[in-house]
């Protein structure tokens, strides 16, 4: 959001106060006017993308490069949680930010050797990661005495309606949870974006030999924000374990989720700070309707040729995504709204 | 011992093969500094074209290369003109671009899924009547097609050594490689030499589709396996080096086909990247590349 | 006491000599030009002194400690500026933006970031383009923030890479101007590095001459001037003659 939170008592009267809280209103109470399951899941595919890509954003969009690992964080997430449900009896509220933090440090360890490397050679270093990080995950039966059950995977065990472990008799509850961990992260991104680990991210993105000259350890801030991109993206990865009761490696380490999460970031604008939620709200429905609709048609992969022709056209029409043209259009919404005698202060897309 | 001479020269005769599929990736990042992620896409449709001349006109594979070779040429400098070459402009000022590596991840999907539409999931073959003949050596069984595949994939490569280091066209595809600016200042219309290098590294591919299509099954996503391995090749060969390629495909080839004997497919793809990291890590220019730049 | 001390700094790439038993000082507000012909190893030396590569050997004094063993962060931190010969900007960001990275060495809020950035723009005249994108700067203008963004991280010693190439006259005299402004009202030290002799002799204390990687002469710029050895190494008879008048 570019126009400033205002600091005055008469808040409710500024549009660019209110617009954001009438959004996140309608968020809140869109699943309880329109009642139709499939909207409430779409809905929650919608929001679970937007969040993994969010998290990916403070990495991906903001320091420049171009991680496509990040559905081994999310695999951490969702096995770590359920192999402590399973054979602790932990809940997976807990077992989430286990998860979370073990996704941090194997950021951390894994970012080490590969931010020393750029562009290409980084991007397709992380590619290598998920792959390797899949196989073994596939050709192991058990760690120990920890049973990981290879290609199959694991089932979450049934609790019924336990909120307490995470587990729900009604899709409603998962949309309230996904909606907070988006806001959650979306809020994060914001204050790292306008502070300084925000100007330095950015730097270290567009030339990191000129920003080291300037004084930024890049590197080190680079790691700083794919271990928090990682923990972000492992609760993420516990929430999907969770709302479909199944982890298997094929599920979510994959490299198909590492991309899809790129292209949300490119469509939706990367670096940006609610271009994963705009990327997530074309792509993922337009995914999910064409699977619907098109899939059983004669012919098969359609559903994906229009995918992947959606990424191309965007990649040739709308490099920079679809946020500047909205963020302009809300700018200009909120200075009509304000009328002509309020002195709008606008500060420009930095 | 035999038994171990020949999974060593299978190893070495796929390997030359995985070479050829990788020279046309590494001409390109060696150039552009691009990764195409369409280039197993690219081998497929090669692969179809040969097939379709096989089958519509009688046509030997090996053959097929002369028509197949110039078409692959030209769909290449197609699709850098019409898709490569404004994501490369849109990004001149960009550090790090890219968007290219994006733009044809989205490619890969939309053609992949494009042939699966067109032509469905079956797996085609294009019998020839030495399709499953064998040399033998003592006790050495070596696939005919196979050894044929080995012949081509040297020759492709050392023709495509040579054109890059005698010709014209060759240095300039090299001078802009090395330093585009002076290149440019120079006077060289780099997009050209762009649209005619990658126009060149899908040619290889369709000398590479013609000579695979007498051994494996041709469907929508043949040429997937070979993308990924291509990248591990030209990393381990040192993106940008031609006889590198040939050597880091030789050298996958080899622990593909040894560590098959003792571990299962899957964990020797596993160690494979995982030999692909340990030499990003180490020697990120590659294990015969010499370039500063990583 | 000198701000700067080099002591014999090498440095080779494969079997070239690009730097080799380099010394030199610098005293606190003096302003010390480095010339050389192409290729002589004037920026191999900024790049060594701001740690962008490491020295095979010698060492770096600054300010009473060795940074020759620090990174190019702690060595900004130390104190030291420095701009590029080929002006690296953040491309996709404004002027101001650009300025308030540097700002941020010294200060952690973004408030006092921006306020001492909107100082230094002033001080450099930048300020009337602070909203601009800094792809869309003509070249004086990137030269001149990269100058500001340098200054923004408060140094002790700028170095500054031929940031008059290129310019023209009244750019260049604007430029002079304000490279004097920079060691009178900030109190700064200055390396730079310039081919334009005019410029270098109008601006510095003293002169230190690279030929191959070595310094070959050394002293106030009259003297370096009817040097034989400089005029036969790097400048040519009619320079010689040009800069004695
Ligand atoms: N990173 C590097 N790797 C290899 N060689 C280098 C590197 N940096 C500089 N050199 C070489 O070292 C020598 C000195 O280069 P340097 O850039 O310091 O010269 P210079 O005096 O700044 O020249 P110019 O006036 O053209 O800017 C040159 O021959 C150059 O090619
Ligand atoms: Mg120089």
């Amino acid at each position: 959001m570019s126009a400033m939170p205002p600091s005055g008592k008469n808040r409710w009267t500024d549009p660019a106060f209110y617009l954001p809280v009438l959004f996140i209103s309608v968020l809140l109470v869109n699943p309880l006017i329109i009642r139709s399951t499939t909207f409430t899941q779409v809905s929650i595919l919608v929001l679970w993308y937007a969040c993994l890509t969010a998290s990916w954003n403070l990495v991906g969009g903001f320091a420049g490069v171009l991680p496509l690992g990040h559905a081994v964080f999310a695999g951490i997430g969702a096995y770590t949680s359920t192999l402590l449900f399973i054979h602790a009896g932990l809940s997976p509220w807990i077992g989430m930010l286990v998860g979370g933090a073990i996704a941090a440090v194997v950021a951390l360890l894994i970012g080490v050797p590969t931010f020393k490397l750029h562009g290409a050679y980084y991007a397709l270093s992380s590619i290598a990661f998920v792959e390797v990080v899949r196989i073994i995950t596939e050709n192991t039966q058990q760690i120990g005495s920890l049973k990981i059950n290879g290609v199959q995977g694991l089932l979450v065990p049934l609790r019924g309606h336990a909120p307490l472990y995470f587990q729900f008799d009604g899709k409603l509850w998962y949309y309230y949870i996904i909606v907070a961990l988006l806001l959650i992260i979306i809020y994060i991104t914001y204050r790292i974006h306008r502070s300084r680990m925000g100007f330095y991210l950015v730097a270290g993105g567009e030339d990191q030999e000129a920003a080291e000259s300037l004084g930024i350890n890049v590197t080190r801030y680079k790691l700083v924000a794919l271990s928090l991109s990682a923990f972000f993206t492992a609760l993420t990865g516990t929430f999907y374990a969770q709302l479909v009761l199944y982890v298997f490696p094929q599920g979510i380490i994959s490299l198909n989720l590492s991309f899809e999460i790129a292209f949300i970031a490119i469509i939706g604008g990367r670096g940006t700070l609610l271009g994963p939620v705009i990327g997530a709200l074309i792509l993922v429905p337009i995914g999910e309707i064409s699977r619907i609709y098109l899939s059983g048609s004669q012919f098969i992969g359609i559903h994906l040729f229009f995918y992947g022709t959606i990424i191309v056209l965007a990649m040739l029409y709308k490099p920079s995504g679809m946020m500047r043209s909205i963020q302009t259009g809300y700018d200009r919404l909120v200075h009509k709204l304000r009328g002509a005698s309020a002195s709008a202060q606008h500060e420009g897309e930095r | 011992m035999e038994f171990f001479l020949e999974i060593l020269i299978n190893g070495v005769l796929t390997g030359s093969l995985y070479g050829l599929t990788a020279l046309g990736l590494t001409l390109v990042f060696g150039v552009m500094k691009i990764i195409n992620f369409a280039h197993g896409t690219f081998l497929m449709v090669c692969m179809y074209m040969t097939y379709g001349l096989g089958v519509g006109f009688g046509l030997d594979p090996y053959l097929c290369i002369i028509l197949v070779v110039p078409a692959a040429f030209v769909l290449g400098y197609l699709s850098q003109v019409v898709f490569v070459q404004p994501v490369l402009k849109a990004e001149r000022d960009v550090r790090e671009p890219v968007g290219v590596l994006l733009l044809t991840a989205g490619l890969w999907i939309a053609v992949n899924n494009l042939f699966l539409m067109l032509f469905g999931a079956n797996f085609r073959s294009l019998k020839t009547p030495y399709s499953d003949q064998v040399f033998e050596f003592g006790q050495m069984l070596i696939s005919r097609p196979l050894f044929y595949a080995f012949v081509f994939s040297l020759g492709a490569t050392a023709i495509l050594a040579l054109f890059l280091r005698h010709t014209h066209m060759g240095r300039a595809i090299r001078v802009v490689g090395q330093d585009r600016e002076a290149a440019s200042l120079m006077g060289v219309d780099i997009y050209r030499i762009y649209r005619i290098a990658f126009g060149l590294g899908i040619a290889t591919l369709g000398v590479a589709g013609a000579i695979i299509t007498p051994m494996l099954y041709v469907h929508p996503f043949a040429g997937d396996i070979y993308d990924i391995r291509a990248f591990v090749i030209v990393v381990l060969g040192g993106l940008g080096s031609v006889p590198g390629a040939l050597l880091g495909g030789i050298i996958i080839g080899v622990i593909e086909s040894v560590a098959s004997q003792y571990l299962t497919m899957s964990w020797a793809a596993a160690l494979i990247y995982m030999i692909f990291l340990l030499v990003l890590f180490v020697r990120p220019q590659g294990i015969f590349g010499f370039e500063k730049d990583s | 006491m000198s701000l700067l001390r080099i002591e014999t700094l090498t440095k080779s790439f494969g079997g070239l000599r690009a730097v080799s038993d380099f010394s030199l000082e610098i005293g606190a507000g003096e302003i010390v030009g480095l010339i050389g012909p192409n290729g002589a190893g004037k920026t191999t030396i900024f790049n060594l002194i701001t740690g962008a590569i490491p020295p095979d050997s010698g060492r770096v004094d600054f300010n009473g400690g060795i940074i020759s063993h620090l990174k190019p962060w702690d060595i900004c931190r130390a104190g030291i500026g420095r701009t590029f010969q080929v002006v690296r900007p953040f491309m996709n960001r404004t002027v101001l933006y650009n300025t308030m990275v540097g700002a941020f060495v010294r200060v952690k809020t973004p408030q006092e970031a921006e306020s001492r950035a909107l100082e230094t723009l002033s001080f450099t005249g930048l300020l009337s383009k602070k909203d601009i994108l800094a792809k869309n700067l003509t070249l004086p203008d990137r030269k001149r923030l990269e100058i500001t963004r340098a200054l923004a991280t408060r140094p002790r010693l700028l170095l500054l890479d031929e940031v008059m190439a290129g310019l023209n006259e009244t750019e260049t005299r604007e430029a002079i101007e304000l490279v004097q402004r920079l060691r009178r009202e900030m109190d700064l030290s200055l390396l730079i590095i310039e081919h334009v002799m005019e410029v270098v002799m109008t601006l510095s204390d003293r002169i230190v001459v690279l030929h191959h990687g070595e310094k070959i002469a050394e002293g106030p710029p009259s003297a370096v001037c009817s040097d034989q050895c400089v005029i036969d190494a790097y400048l040519g008879e009619e320079y010689g003659v040009a800069c004695n008048p």
